[in-house]
């Protein structure tokens, strides 16, 4: 049970004089319990590539599959729910539990309030007191929160997002990490991001994508061991893992890279004392 | 290039080129609490003011207060000895105090770089001779030059709040206070905005920095720090950064770059008070 | 995805037509319709074809491209056809007769007379908006209409209505295709059922557009202020728009000509 793509190219406007290639044979695999982070600079080919992984677009050669149907086919309609950048400037109904529940009932779901009031909960936003709220009085942590709702209420078991926490505060970005974090148990969940440095602690996977290429594909150790081709591609580390990184190039002892600023002061000072 | 240098003032009692806000309080109609309450700020030419603060603490409001957008419900807000109450002065404060906000598709009025640029000394009657050199002028200042006959739609979000800036530099403005100006660029756009304002700061520009992002203000001059309508610090952000923990609970993002030196020196690793950089940090740690 | 969204009907071309001021161009329109009004023969609609031609030939601009608005009228034209053909029990002599009504010779030549009529007004004056910018329209438009602002219409302020419409076209465009996009990715469908439901459909996409086009006006209101917009009155122009002398020439000497050659003909 995956959501695999292979060999992935697209094309815009193919065939005409303002034909842009955008992918140029990208591969991704994806279960429950996953977290892929696709990073890349504007105009990498990432949002296209979650775009085809959602079924949106169809691929100019290449294939995606979602547990072995194709991604358009039937079959595969919402399986796949994906969270666009800015999605709550998508908001509509008069009620936050009624646009919610939009996704649930479009597809056809026997109980799509109980799911709205479920996906809210699950993203930290209690039912009773925002269910009957207008989604335009939410604030901007919020309301990202209650769009990202709209699509874990479709519980399809592949989620996909795009710069789910762009243009959030502190407050925000950290409550929509708790709310992917906890998906992750029942569906597997894909991120685009020009920022990768939240999510990277907590990322099985990372797909970074250059020009519409595969800069880097593998786990975070393996970015760690070897950060060049990921830099390359134009993305930043986080500047505690930078720091680590030039102490382990001058040759002190590093061990495993840390995440957490007061676990890589505990690395550092542990190898400057061996190297003495 | 910019700034007070520049600018012919209206009174002839200029003699001191700055932002006032003394004593300033601005309640909402129906709100509960003052956004801001007895705030007193100074906004001096050539130097960059950085306000961070939680939502809501009213960094928004401080920002309208500064061009007249907004009135204090008590208190006064001055700017180059002009009141910003004063029906008279009101454009030439506008035209003195420049403002950018976070939106960068929603303040772009031309339909082509360039008439979007002119369009704030159009507003002033300035004539066709001058309208021209404004524009060449402003554009240069953040970067965009040949792209005057492009239309905004096919700019970059980067590249369009660089217009947004230019559109405000037009009107030779001696200050520009900007609201949370990179909010919704990524890491390539907003390196170049945040270029183009320590050029202007150099060129003698008074900056006000809304922002939630303190990497992105470490060499600002000032900072303030607001909670709920009051400035609960004010000082430099080495001082700010001087004790983490305080910080954090005054609801700034202390970089994690920061924790980390705090970290090191708690084990004894001389790292020294001005490291924000994982070059500077390391080469510390080396060092030592 | 950047691909340029040209908006209307206007086609990059140089050409002279292209080079004339919007302004001359609006005179003559008006004086092309005039004319056309004033023509009581077959001989007057042919010369104002001739005229329509040469300037679709001065403008460099595909014949094919000017003469699309008409499949737009074929309705009208064939009514207009029909109804001055057929006669309702004519005294005069017919060429056919079903019943009470009658298909009758001069009937026809009217309605050949008229229908000709239409297409020719429709395709000269589309060469205006095929050869000029809509900014270069909207500045005419304006400048036209300030004689007006002494009877209270707001020139200058619609003027300026009229080009943050324009900038905002293409903008307005992707995001409603932002829009239904994302509410597609929800399972929403725009193609099921009948007319009813497939306008009940659009509703997840008109409501985000119209609240954030709402909070775009308030954001862009915001702006204009800041940077001193106070009302058309005083405002310069970076590219202001001038009559030179051939424009005037090209006005006064074509649009004589033409009046002359309406009432004449």
């Amino acid at each position: 049970m995956a959501l695999v793509a292979a060999n992935l190219c697209y094309t815009y406007a193919a065939g005409t004089a303002y034909e842009v290639p955008a992918l140029l044979g990208v591969d991704v695999h994806l279960e429950c319990g996953d977290l892929l982070v696709i990073a890349g600079t504007t105009g990498s080919g990432k949002s296209t590539l979650l775009r085809l992984l959602a079924g949106l677009l169809q691929p100019s050669s290449g294939t995606v599959g979602l547990d072995g149907s194709s991604a358009s086919d039937r079959r595969s309609r919402g399986r796949a729910a994906m969270v666009f950048q800015n999605p709550e400037s998508q908001f509509f109904a008069e009620s936050l539990l009624a646009d919610v529940a939009f996704g649930p009932r479009n597809l056809g779901a026997q109980e799509p309030a109980r799911l709205a009031a479920e996906a809210l909960a699950a993203v930290g936003l209690d039912p009773d007191t925002f269910g009957d709220r207008s989604p335009f009085t939410l604030s901007g942590g919020e309301a990202r929160r209650a769009a990202i709702a709209g699509a874990l209420a479709m519980r399809a078991p592949y989620l996909l997002l795009d710069e789910p926490t762009a243009g959030l505060d502190g407050r925000g970005r950290r409550d929509v990490l708790l709310a992917i974090g906890r998906e992750r148990d029942r569906a597997g969940v894909a991120v685009v991001t020009h920022d990768p440095e939240e999510f990277l602690p907590s990322a099985t996977r990372v797909l970074a994508l250059r020009a519409g290429e595969t800069a880097f594909a593998g786990s975070v150790d393996e970015l760690l061991a070897n950060p060049s081709p990921y830099l390359e591609a134009g993305l930043r580390l986080p500047e505690v893992v930078m720091a680590q990184l030039f102490a382990r190039d001058r040759g002190l002892p590093m061990g495993a890279i840390e995440f957490e600023p007061e676990a890589a002061a505990v690395r550092l000072s542990h190898a400057r004392g061996a190297r003495s | 290039m910019w700034g007070p240098r520049r600018m012919r003032g209206p009174s002839s009692s200029e003699e001191c080129g700055l932002i006032e806000l003394h004593e300033v309080s601005v309640t909402y109609p129906g709100a509960e609490r003052p956004a801001l309450d007895r705030v007193t700020l100074t906004i001096v030419p050539g130097r960059t003011l950085a306000l961070l603060g939680p939502n809501g603490s009213g960094k928004s409001t401080l920002a309208r207060l500064c061009n007249a957008l907004l009135m204090p419900t008590s208190g006064r807000v001055v700017v180059d000895g002009m009141s910003t109450v004063d029906e008279d002065t009101l454009w030439q404060i506008r035209a003195r105090v420049g403002f950018v906000q976070q939106n960068p598709e929603n303040q772009i009025v031309g339909t082509v770089v360039e008439e979007d640029v002119a369009f704030g000394p159009e507003n002033l009657g300035v004539p066709v001779q001058e309208l021209r050199s404004r524009v060449d002028d402003a554009l240069a200042a953040v970067g965009l030059t040949g792209f005057e006959r492009r239309e905004p739609h096919l700019l970059s979000e980067g590249q369009k709040q660089r217009l947004a800036i230019a559109g405000a530099l037009a009107l030779r403005p001696a200050y520009l206070v900007l609201d949370e100006p990179t909010a919704m660029l990524d890491g390539e756009g907003r390196s170049d905005v945040l270029a183009a304002l320590r050029r202007l700061r150099a060129d003698g520009v008074g900056i006000v920095h809304i922002t939630h992002h303190l990497e992105d203000v470490i060499d600002a001059d000032a900072v303030a720090v607001l909670d709920e309508g009051t400035v609960a610090f004010s000082g430099t952000p080495a001082e700010l950064l001087a004790d983490p923990q305080a910080a954090e609970t005054l609801g700034v993002e202390v970089p994690a770059i920061v924790v980390l030196a705090e970290a090191l020196r708690e084990h004894g690793v001389p790292v020294p008070r001005d490291a924000f950089t994982a070059e500077s940090v390391a080469e510390a740690v080396w060092r030592s | 995805m950047r691909i340029p969204v040209t908006f209307g009907q206007y086609v990059p071309v140089a050409s002279a037509v292209h080079a004339l001021d919007a302004k001359a161009k609006m005179g003559l329109v008006a004086a092309f319709t005039t004319a056309v009004f004033l023509v009581e023969g077959f001989a007057g609609l042919a010369v104002m074809a001739c005229f329509v031609a040469a300037a679709i030939a001065l403008a460099r601009v595909p014949a094919m491209v000017a003469l699309r608005g008409i499949k737009a009228l074929a309705f009208l034209l064939s009514f207009t056809l029909v109804a001055n053909a057929v006669r309702w029990e004519p005294a005069t002599v017919s060429l056919v007769r079903v019943g009470p009504l009658a298909l009758d010779g001069p009937g026809i030549l009217d309605g050949v007379f008229f229908a000709s009529r239409v297409v020719l007004l429709v395709v000269g004056t589309s060469l205006l908006t095929l050869t000029t910018t809509p900014v270069q329209l909207t500045d005419g438009l304006e400048r036209v209409m300030r004689p007006l602002r002494a009877i209270g219409v707001p020139a200058g302020e619609v003027a300026m209505m009229l080009t943050i419409a324009l900038r905002f076209i293409p903008t307005t465009a992707q995001e409603a295709e932002k829009i239904v996009v994302a509410q597609t990715a929800r399972g929403a469908r725009f193609d099921e059922g009948g007319p009813v439901r497939r306008a009940k459909a659009f509703v997840p996409v008109m409501v985000p557009l119209f609240v954030n086009l709402f909070r775009r006006a308030e954001e862009l209101a915001v702006a204009m202020e800041s940077r001193c917009y106070r009302g058309g009155e005083g405002r310069t122009r970076l590219n202001p728009a001038v009559m030179r002398a051939v424009d005037w020439a090209v006005l006064v000497t074509v649009s004589t000509a033409l009046i002359a050659a309406g009432i004449a003909l």
